[in-house]
């Protein structure tokens, strides 16, 4: 089944509670959306790399940990026009789907 | 044994003389703890001992050893290098998990060595986290090893992005923006 949304408009929700690194941010897609959005790491290490460029979000190194070979996680959150645009992107589904927004949690 | 043996206790160190001393212990265990028996021989057997003292020695695991491999042992105790701790390391073979584990490690570890540093920590590390995850969650190994399959290809094809983009950029810089 074709995916209901982007990858980009994927991620910008799953930023919108806070920062979050590529694995979490596969993780938090796949669990909103009871599997029905899934990213992979095909998809979403270019995209996050774009985005940031796009000046949608910024990134920065967490710390190393042993499980990942003594390498740090490279955290994301979004700038504030990277927040504009996951606010848009939440008005026009709100306004598609045609919900009032004390329906949408 | 070498009839030259006397006693000099102060031929064991602090810690040969403290393991010495628990795998007696263990030894009087029952059942008797195999591994115990050759850290006896092994460490009584670098010592100088009395020839009487020795048979002592000998007799003490004998119940626990088969006599030829207490002959054997004690042929090379005096002789071979030992490091004491190293008998106590366990002798069973690691599970097939923790062999994938170790091989997915040291494959990621190589790969990355010919990738972008951003995307060796990122990607990689990511990688090793999962598969982490997925071994504490009992996954089985062909996961394991298909998840590190999966990484090296997705890391493979986005360092080549990521050099086609530099390389992109530099000629667009060269070319003032035109590409030609």
């Amino acid at each position: 089944m074709e995916s209901p949304v982007s990858t980009k408009a994927a991620i910008l929700a799953a930023l919108m509670r806070g920062k979050s690194y590529g694995l979490e941010i596969i993780d938090k897609v796949r669990d909103r959306t009871d599997g029905t959005v899934i990213l992979t790491e095909g998809n979403v290490y270019p995209k996050l790399r774009e985005m940031e460029r796009d000046g949608l979000l910024r990134s920065f190194d967490g710390d190393p940990t042993p499980e990942r070979g003594g390498r740090p996680r490279r955290y994301y959150e979004l700038t504030g026009e990277g927040r504009r645009a996951a606010t848009d992107q939440r008005t026009a589904v709100i306004g598609l789907m045609d919900l009032h927004p004390s329906e949408v949690v | 044994m070498p009839s030259h043996r006397h006693a000099h206790d102060e031929f064991l160190s602090e810690e040969e003389a403290t393991l010495l001393a628990e795998a007696k212990n263990l030894l009087e265990q029952t059942p008797p703890h195999k591994d115990s028996a050759f850290l006896v021989l092994f460490v009584e057997g670098r010592r100088i001992l009395e020839p009487d003292e020795w048979e002592g020695t000998k007799r003490f695991v004998r119940d626990v050893l088969k006599e030829e491999e207490t002959l054997l042992l004690s042929k090379t105790a005096s002789q071979a290098p030992i490091t004491i701790p190293a008998l106590f390391q366990p002798t069973t073979s690691p599970s097939p998990r923790e062999t994938a584990i170790a091989r997915a490690t040291m494959a990621l570890d190589f790969v990355s060595m010919l990738v972008p540093m951003r995307l060796e920590r990122e990607e990689i590390g990511d990688a090793l986290e999962r598969i982490n995850a997925m071994a504490a969650a009992g996954r089985p190994s062909w996961f394991i090893y298909l998840k590190v399959a999966t990484a090296s290809w997705w890391v493979a094809w986005h360092s080549l992005i990521h050099y086609a983009e530099r390389i992109a950029g530099i000629i667009g810089k060269a070319t003032g923006g035109k590409g030609e």
